[in-house]
């Protein structure tokens, strides 16, 4: 009281509070930011995978710091990382195991409590209906070391392969189109290529929303042209010396251009398909029809645009070729990877730095999912049906060779079908809020009322997804658990723990280990681990001659600003290009030359929606919002969803920018948005990112998938655009 | 191309970058400032900003650094980015810009602080000392980049000090320091240069004049920019300024005992010039104390908006830039003469509890009048000063002036007709001095409402109609948002109107009481006017600032 007065008549203006300090290393700066010490780790939001440091106080991570010596980001951060300790403190963390009770409200409980109506619960269910009616939905958000005893969890604890994670929703496009091209998964290229490439070239990717720090590296490049392809003008389009205003899906046709072009006059490079590719000749007959004047009528662009592309890529020594989800989103995601690939092999651009096909991925961890995480593939980037792969696997970990599973289970999409079917009766997601990201909700919330159980394991609560759970697990995040993270161009940093979870949270990898001994098979499964290093140990056994080769990686080593593996005898130091051999992961060592043709959109317009709605990020944000939320700073510069719309488009509805919209679409609608009236967008486009749990988009998106990869076709679908009056 | 090519082409000059070739179409041609600045003896050069609008990608990093940095709540930043289109889909350009304190060399905010809460360093840097800062918000009007801001929870003003303390340390900023692409860069400069750069080259894109403070940022633009061409995204989105109700009240209210004072003088120096023998002291004896009371409470709530209202004493020290300081002098010595007179006045005729003569006769308590009228007019006049700071275009005329003198000719007058009623019915009699001074009051009265409301309505349309965006957007902010408020201020005008007409054409039919009653509803009513007004004036005016970020300005803006 006493002290309100003395604020409020101008006594006390909080100096300490607000007093300054001089931090030892760092300098003068807000006393509550000067920590008692620091911490190295590794960003967990996007893969870019910058090196930080933790400050901490007490139990409090007070202030986060770009690593100076860690080569990604070299001391910088974006505004999410630089923010990243505040959502750890956040009032919505998930703090104790939570039971639903019949009245529908939440219940905490112990873990024993949780863990013993989890395990009874599935079991039951798998008695009744087989162990293939558990489905297991993880994430890209976990440690490598986490994937992988949970990867061993589901396929041999539980004995169930109806097991994906939520990075079939942002590049499993990008791991079949490289595995159908190269014989593997694996990105070849580096970040340090961006500062060495003369050529540029981002096909639906904005980078400068989506991978800010990434511009480092540009930035430091001495000579470059940068050409973006893009339906929108992004920020990264904005920054362009060229960009290509594709017609969506078109990205295909362009491909197909450009390799006519090259090949027509010559430009590839015959001497590395002579003895690196095969297909060339079926190439050629397929890239015949694709001429300048087609490739402009079918991508929109004007023809000295694709020419100017072209000159580029094909007089260019090294050529960059960057993409998201842009190519990743799409009902034909993989064979458009395949093309880009294509594209570079034929011009020589793979195996060098600066020269690659490289997909930016989108998740902090997607790659160490992709390595290691026992869902689409076994660990080490092996194969469910290759019998020496399995037999490998088994020997490793000393176990029967006939319980490895002999073909992948249902991915994503085919999960929640078999949901909706009613053939998976009990699901567990790990870190991921589906009840905002995944297309079509309507579709998504009808085949969730359908299961005995749902098990939500989140770091926050109430998510949208945690609100529906019949059981919740409070989990540790980032900040609070060790292990490490694989970034965009394979490398693996190390991410520590700086502080304890709040309340009774325990790490993903805890929950691994507890489960396992409720099942009865931690030693089994997990023999004479205590702690993630010695899952760490046993990734390095396990990936031992692979292409994703950990075995020269230690924890030590790894702490220099990470590894990019390839790591091994021969490569003591870690690799930052793949195939500098010419030689792939084929049968024969050789890519395949793949192409393809592009479709028609999974919807089309008509007269009641006539416009396609474009789907992405804000740099502000970081996917469901459930971290940056809670990020005041954060949250205050985009508090809300909003819908860009072209002036034309505008002045056709009639609607202004102070007016709100609603997008309505054939499965739902979206209502009160703000709108965005901007020439960054096509008049037959609308744009809305997909942070926003209030204002879904997945409302509206349609549930089409590419048929190899599983992936959703976010970037389209049919919309209308109408004025929403409150 | 490079970006070191790119930066190269648009960095001519020596020492610093010079003026990329931009077809100057929206910049104004700024003339050479006579002097170097405000402060600018301690140093011959000035520790600045450099912003390469080139290289930014638009990412808000530095914002978030900077909140990092000085433990800022989400509410005050003081590192914004924004951002600015022009173009047609495809070929669409835009541009981000980041912005801190601009560290002016003719800092207004430091100019017009009461307080002297601002310290020039001599490094150049514009420090804001939080301990001696009042929390009037002064200065928070006075910038033009609407860089000072007040922090609600420290109730104080605070802003970007280019973390002086870490370049002292050799260390840089928090933002230079997190920008991945190094488009932020701290650098020092013959203050000349900054004066020379200023006449050519002018500020960003969508920048308020930079004749206005003379800020030391640099900004280097893209290559071959046209800034002309583009426009801020938060253009659409305007929405009402703070309204400021305790000083709302003593504007209104100082303005009112002003001119109530001029009336009284002028009643008592014709009396005592030509009706020596009209009965008028009780009236003037009672009024001038009222009025002196109204004045003396008005001026005590006004402490009650600043921050800090204990230290209040403090804003006095400035006087000799700040306008805010004058106006306390100003209204101070109003209130010290206002209070001298009223005391004669009331001990002479209202209480009668001397002589006149003991007092020095009425050439005394005409001086004594007079000087209450002239210090009166300083104080409303350096009140209106305050207001007229160039950062806030619709404030920044004459017109501020004339609307305060005009409130004061309204109400005074107004005022004067209810006490003279009040003093006939006490006496019993209608004195015909009175009812003379009363008509010629009315008259006045009625005159100004009409010639406030017609200057008022042709003001605004010529904003309206004219190209500078803030003016034009507060015309539509009356037109529009306030279209509600302005009519029931109209009705209550006309029928304020009408009641002070009623009083010039006579209305003795009525009788004394009911005259009374007319004319205490004249006076509530165009109290009410210039209330309704006055918040109008304080809401409806829309600040220069630099490019804004879009979803920011789209949060509670008004249509």
């Amino acid at each position: 009281m006493i002290q309100k007065i003395k604020h409020l008549i101008g006594l006390d203006i909080k100096e300490e509070e607000y007093a300054y300090g001089n931090d030892p290393e760092h300098g003068y700066v807000s006393a509550q930011k000067i920590p008692d010490r620091w911490v190295k780790s590794t960003c967990g939001y996007c893969s870019v995978g910058c090196g930080m440091l933790l400050g901490v106080k007490g139990d409090r991570i007070v202030a986060v710091r770009g690593d100076e010596d860690h080569p990604v980001n070299e001391g910088d951060l974006c505004p999410k990382g630089l923010s990243e300790h505040h959502p750890l403190t956040s009032p919505d963390r998930a703090v104790s195991p939570l039971m639903k009770q019949p009245d529908g409200s939440f219940k905490a409980v112990d873990w024993d409590t949780a863990y013993g109506h989890m395990v009874d619960t599935i079991q039951s269910v798998q008695a009744k209906h087989g162990p293939q009616s558990f489905g297991v939905l993880s994430t890209g958000q976990l440690l490598t070391e986490e994937f992988y005893a949970l990867g061993k969890l589901v396929q041999l604890g539980f004995g169930t392969t109806n097991y994906d994670g939520n990075t079939t929703l942002c590049m499993s496009s990008a791991v079949v189109g490289y595995k159908q091209s190269f014989g593997s998964d694996g990105p070849p290229g580096s970040y340090k290529g961006l500062a060495t490439a003369d050529v540029i070239f981002l096909i639906g990717a904005n980078i400068a929303d989506n991978h800010p720090i990434l511009w480092h590296h540009i930035r430091k490049n001495p000579e470059y042209k940068l050409i973006v392809c893009d339906p929108r003008k992004t920020k990264t389009a904005m920054l362009a010396d060229l960009f290509l205003p594709l017609k969506p899906r078109r990205d295909i046709d362009l491909l197909n251009g450009l390799i006519h072009l090259i090949i027509k006059n010559r430009k590839v490079d015959q001497n590395y398909i002579d003895n690196h590719t095969t297909g060339y000749e079926e190439l050629c007959q397929h890239a015949a029809p694709f001429g300048l004047e087609v490739t402009a009528l079918r991508t929109g662009l004007p023809e000295e645009k694709i020419l100017e592309t072209y000159e580029a890529i094909a007089n260019g020594k090294k050529v960059f070729f960057g993409w998201t989800m842009g190519i990743n989103h799409s009902t034909q995601g993989s064979d458009t990877v395949s093309l880009i690939n294509t594209l570079a092999l034929i011009t020589g651009n793979i195996g060098r730095t600066g020269a690659a096909p490289m997909s930016i991925t989108g998740q902090c961890n997607a790659m160490g999912s992709r390595e290691f995480s026992f869902s689409s593939s076994p660990p080490g980037y092996r194969k469910f049906e290759n019998e020496t792969d399995r037999k490998e696997l088994a020997e490793l970990w000393n176990i029967d060779e006939g319980l490895m599973p002999t073909a992948r289970g249902a991915n994503y999409p085919e999960i929640i079908d078999g949901v909706l079917e009613g053939k998976i009766k009990a699901l567990w997601v790990v870190a991921t809020n589906p009840l905002v990201s995944f297309p079509d909700q309507a579709r998504l919330k009808k085949a969730l009322a359908k299961l005995e159980i749902l098990i939500v394991q989140d770091g926050f609560h109430p998510t949208p997804t945690t609100q529906l759970a019949d059981l919740v697990l409070p989990a540790a995040i980032w900040g609070e658990k060790d292990g490490c993270y694989t970034n965009s161009e394979r490398r693996v940093s190390r991410a520590n723990a700086a502080v304890p979870p709040p309340g009774l949270a325990r790490s993903d990898f805890q929950i691994c280990m507890d489960l396992a001994e409720r099942l009865g098979k931690r030693e089994w499964l997990f023999p004479g681990w205590t702690c993630s290093e010695d899952a760490f140990e046993e990734i390095r056994q396990v990936s031992k001659g692979r292409l994703c080769d950990y075995s020269g990686i230690t924890i030590e080593k790894m702490g220099q600003g990470g590894i990019q593996w390839p790591c091994n005898a021969a490569n003591p130091e870690g690799a930052d290009s793949l195939y500098t051999d010419g030689v792939f992961k084929t049968d024969d060592g050789k890519a395949r030359l793949l192409f393809t043709v592009s479709e028609e959109l999974p919807e089309d317009v008509d007269n009641s929606y006539r416009l396609i709605l474009n789907t992405g990020r804000t740099v502000e944000h970081w996917h469901t919002g459930t971290k940056t939320r809670n990020v005041a700073l954060l949250n205050k510069l985009a508090p809300e969803a909003w819908v860009e719309v072209n002036p034309a488009t505008a002045t056709y509805f009639g609607i202004t920018p102070h007016d709100r919209v609603s997008l309505v679409s054939r499965r739902g609608r979206v209502d009160d948005l703000l709108v965005r009236i901007a020439e960054t967008i096509h008049p037959d486009h609308v744009f809305m990112p997909f942070h926003f749990a209030e204002k879904c988009i997945n409302e509206l998106t349609v549930a089409a998938f590419d048929p190899k990869s599983g992936e959703p076709n976010y970037k389209q679908c049919a919309v209308r655009l109408e004025r929403f009056d409150r | 191309m490079s970006c070191s090519e790119k930066s190269k082409e648009c960095c001519g000059g020596s020492g610093g970058c010079a003026t990329p070739a931009v077809p100057a179409k929206k910049r104004t041609p700024v003339e050479r400032p006579e002097i170097p600045g405000f402060r600018t003896d301690n140093r011959d050069t000035q520790t600045r900003f450099h912003f390469h609008m080139d290289l930014c990608v638009g990412c808000h990093a530095c914002e978030v650094a900077c909140a990092e940095q000085n433990a800022l709540p989400a509410h005050t930043q003081w590192r914004r980015v924004g951002e600015g289109q022009s173009g047609t889909f495809p070929d669409t350009q835009s541009y981000f810009l980041s912005s801190g304190c601009n560290h002016c060399l003719d800092a207004p905010c430091a100019k017009g602080c009461p307080v002297d809460a601002y310290e020039v360093n001599e490094k150049g840097i514009v420090i804001h000392k939080d301990d001696v800062c009042i929390g009037c918000g002064y200065c928070t009007w006075n910038c033009p980049y609407g860089v000072p801001t007040m922090q609600e929870d420290r109730r104080i003003v605070t802003k970007c000090d280019m973390c002086h303390n870490r370049l002292e340390q050799g260390r840089d900023p928090a933002c230079v320091q997190a920008c991945p692409v190094g488009a932020i860069e701290i650098e020092t400069v013959p203050i000349e240069q900054i004066i020379e750069e200023h006449m050519t080259v002018g500020g960003g894109p969508d920048m308020p004049p930079p004749n206005l403070t003379i800020p030391s940022t640099k900004i280097t633009l893209p290559e071959g920019m046209d800034i002309g061409a583009f426009t801020k995204v938060d253009q659409p989105f305007v929405k009402p300024e703070h309204p400021h109700t305790p000083l709302i009240i003593m504007t209104v209210l100082t303005q009112l005992g002003f001119g109530g004072f001029v009336t009284v003088f002028l009643v008592d120096v014709v009396r005592t010039l030509f009706f020596p023998t009209a009965e008028a002291g009780l009236l003037l004896g009672w009024l001038a104390p009222t009025l002196m009371g109204i004045v003396g409470l008005s001026l005590g709530a006004s402490t009650l908006h600043l921050g800090h209202p204990i230290h209040a004493g403090r804003a006095l020290k400035n006087w000799k830039t700040s306008w805010l300081s004058r106006e306390i002098l100003g209204l101070s010595a109003f209130a010290g003469a206002a209070m001298t007179y009223s005391v004669f006045l009331l001990a002479t005729e209202g209480l009668r509890w001397v002589a006149p003569e003991m007092l020095g006769g009425p050439w005394v308590r005409l001086s004594l009048g007079a000087g209450t009228v002239v210090c009166g007019i300083a104080g409303i006049y350096c009140s209106s000063m305050l207001y007229r700071v160039p950062a806030r275009p619709a404030w920044d005329s004459v017109k501020t002036t004339i609307d305060f003198f005009d409130v004061a000719a309204i109400l005074g007058p107004a005022a004067f007709i209810v006490a003279a009623m009040i003093s006939m019915l006490i006496t019993g009699h209608s004195e015909g001095f009175l009812i003379g001074a009363m008509q010629a009051s009315a008259f006045f009265s009625a005159a100004a409402l009409v010639f406030k409301h017609a200057k008022n309505a042709y003001i605004i349309k010529r904003w309206f109609e004219g190209d500078i965006f803030e003016l034009k957007a507060s015309a539509e902010l009356r037109m529009n948002y306030f279209f509600r408020l302005r009519m029931v201020r109209n009705s209550i005008a006309v029928l304020g109107f009408i009641l002070l007409f009623a009083f010039m054409s006579g209305g003795e039919g009525l009788g004394l009481p009911r005259q009374l009653a007319v004319a205490l509803l004249a006076l509530v009513l165009l109290m009410g006017v210039s209330f309704i007004n006055r918040y109008i004036f304080f809401v409806a005016v829309v600040p220069r600032n630099i490019p804004g970020n879009y979803l920011v300005a789209a949060q509670g803006a008004v249509h």
